[in-house]
């Protein structure tokens, strides 16, 4: 049974595929604004996992969502191809911001991506009302897929998809052995013929392109944008949190927290409307304290033999 | 048009510094040091603690730019190379205090200097860290560092080096928190390093493996070079004797 994580995998793939043939539309859209979360956990871990801390997610976000919906209401094509756009986008920014900010480290470069965020929120809300709608945003006239849960859902899972992939060539790669250095000792990485710069800055592209395209597809799922919702640190912490819970520098972490953190937000939501967030943050002081590898990690600790 | 004349005549010369200083602010770690490493030598680098001794390593690894002078590496000026490349082009080195990688193997700590300064695949960068670990003699390479001796740790070091197919390789106190026997075995395997046809700089606080394994050494003293010549000469040398017991010795 060499090959049973293989069979594991396949079996939740096709479980995860088949999904919306039996499951009803509440569920579903509970689900599909998981794996969102999922995958802005995740990117968040791969440039973790290369020693930078990002509190930018959010800003990210929002700028592959604006990009997206401008582009929609501008020329009104193919929402895909807008939030492919929006994906570019948030890539293509992050190559002027990375040029601008990977040479600084730690608590600076965390402090930059934080003050990115709220930068953009600032500039979007400040341009011509015609070009980004202001402070209201913009209302499109109609949701991807005319709203059809099910196509939204595979939608979403093709982004989670193509993140997972990403961070296992992360894990399983050369790509690896590269941030590894750099996180462990900047020093020995350079010694060793390393280009830190430029293996940052891909890392940071490629992690900042997906945070744009959830973004994006985020914003075509729902038809609006509004600079106080999309730029939202909302949307910077809560996938930090659930990379926490689960377990930093692996896949299988951030997925792990993601699906613990948001069904027990949304079961919350249920018994009370506001206070939930008070839960979070208990949860996450909680991790913080007692497990500080995450579920990952006590997992990995239970099973190890001694 | 007369490069390649020059690269010629100094041919047997493979890394030189010419008045190589490094201030740090005010401070002045290294001044107008001038050195000569030859093909195939061992290169003693010594002197009293603060004589810039781990200074002009990282100087010469481009960890910082010097302040002034060249740094001529097979006829050619790298001084403004970046360290990475400088790793790639062939000079190499392990560090004064271990810096082993710790979310890495044994294996892969000393993996990554070939995939990235040779930029092996991984399957070929597998074979030339297991080549180089069997030259070192270190086995059960797949431990993981937290869990290897002072003396493994010093080993993989030099290995992470020589998988970067070094053609200078220079070595910060490896000597440093070994046993005496330890420091035996690994002198051994430094004369079979300078066999293959590496040169090496040694800075080395233990005189009885500087009086054993280098052709010639330089002391450095305050940033400056003091003496140079072949250990048994500059040993005899009053000044030598004054910087590093003072002035009533």
């Amino acid at each position: 049974m060499k090959n049973w994580k293989a069979w594991v995998i396949a079996a939740l793939f096709l479980a995860a595929v088949s999904l919306p043939f039996y499951t009803g539309t509440y569920l579903l859209h509970t689900i599909y604004i998981i794996m969102m979360y999922m995958a802005l956990a995740i990117s968040w871990d791969m440039l973790l996992r290369a020693g930078q801390l990002s509190f930018g997610i959010a800003g990210l976000f929002g700028i592959g969502g604006y990009a997206a919906t401008m582009l929609q209401v501008f020329t009104n094509i193919n929402p895909l191809i807008c939030i492919l756009f929006g994906a570019i986008m948030a890539g293509l920014i992050s190559l002027l911001i990375g040029l601008a900010t990977l040479r600084l480290r730690g608590m600076y470069f965390a402090i930059i991506t934080l003050a990115m965020a709220e930068i953009f929120r600032v500039i979007i809300r400040n341009l011509p009302d015609t070009w980004t709608g202001g402070a209201m945003g913009i209302v499109l006239n109609n949701a991807i897929f005319n709203g059809d849960v099910k196509q939204t859902y595979w939608l979403v899972f093709s982004i989670l998809l193509i993140t997972i992939v990403l961070s296992e060539v992360f894990n399983k790669s050369r790509i690896r052995f590269a941030i590894t250095s750099i996180r462990n000792d900047e020093i020995v990485a350079v010694s060793s013929g390393i280009d830190i710069f430029k293996w940052l800055m891909v890392i940071f592209i490629i992690t900042s392109t997906l945070q744009g395209l959830v973004g994006a597809a985020y914003t075509e799922i729902y038809g609006s944008v509004n600079p106080d919702a999309n730029f939202s640190a909302h949307y910077s912490l809560l996938p930090l949190a659930m990379a926490l819970l689960g377990g930093m520098r692996s896949t299988w972490g951030p997925v792990i927290g993601a699906i613990v953190l948001g069904l027990a937000g949304e079961y919350l939501k249920l018994l009370m409307p506001y206070g939930y967030l008070i839960i979070y943050g208990l949860i996450i002081i909680l991790v913080i304290l007692f497990l500080p590898d995450g579920i990952m990690g006590l997992i990995k600790k239970l099973t190890q033999k001694k | 048009m007369f490069e390649g004349f020059s690269i010629n005549m100094q041919d047997n010369v493979i890394l030189k510094t010419e008045k190589l200083s490094r201030h740090f602010w005010g401070l002045v770690a290294l001044t107008q040091v001038d050195m000569e490493l030859k093909r195939g030598e061992i290169l003693g680098i010594i002197g009293p603690n603060g004589a810039g001794k781990t200074t002009f390593i990282n100087v010469l690894t481009g960890l910082f730019p010097p302040t002034e002078g060249r740094i001529i590496y097979e006829g050619k000026d790298i001084s403004a190379l970046p360290a990475h490349i400088r790793s790639r082009i062939g000079i190499a080195r392990t560090f004064q205090i271990s810096r082993p990688l710790v979310d890495l193997t044994l294996l892969e700590n000393v993996m990554t200097g070939a995939l990235f300064a040779r930029g092996l695949t991984r399957l070929q960068a597998i074979k030339k860290a297991s080549d180089v670990c069997g030259f070192m003699g270190l086995h059960d390479v797949d431990k993981p560092v937290s869990k290897l001796t002072a003396l493994e740790i010093k080993k993989m070091e030099v290995a992470r080096a020589l998988s970067t197919d070094p053609k200078v390789l220079m070595l910060d106190e490896l000597m440093a928190g070994i046993s005496s026997d330890e420091a035996d075995e690994m002198m051994d395997l430094i004369k079979k390093i300078r066999n293959q046809g590496i040169s090496l700089c040694v800075i080395e606080h233990v005189m009885r493996v500087i009086a054993a394994l280098t052709d010639r050494v330089i002391v450095l003293d305050w940033g400056r070079t003091l003496a140079e010549g072949p250990y048994s000469e500059v040993s005899h040398n009053p000044m030598v004797i004054k910087a590093y017991l003072g002035e009533d010795a």
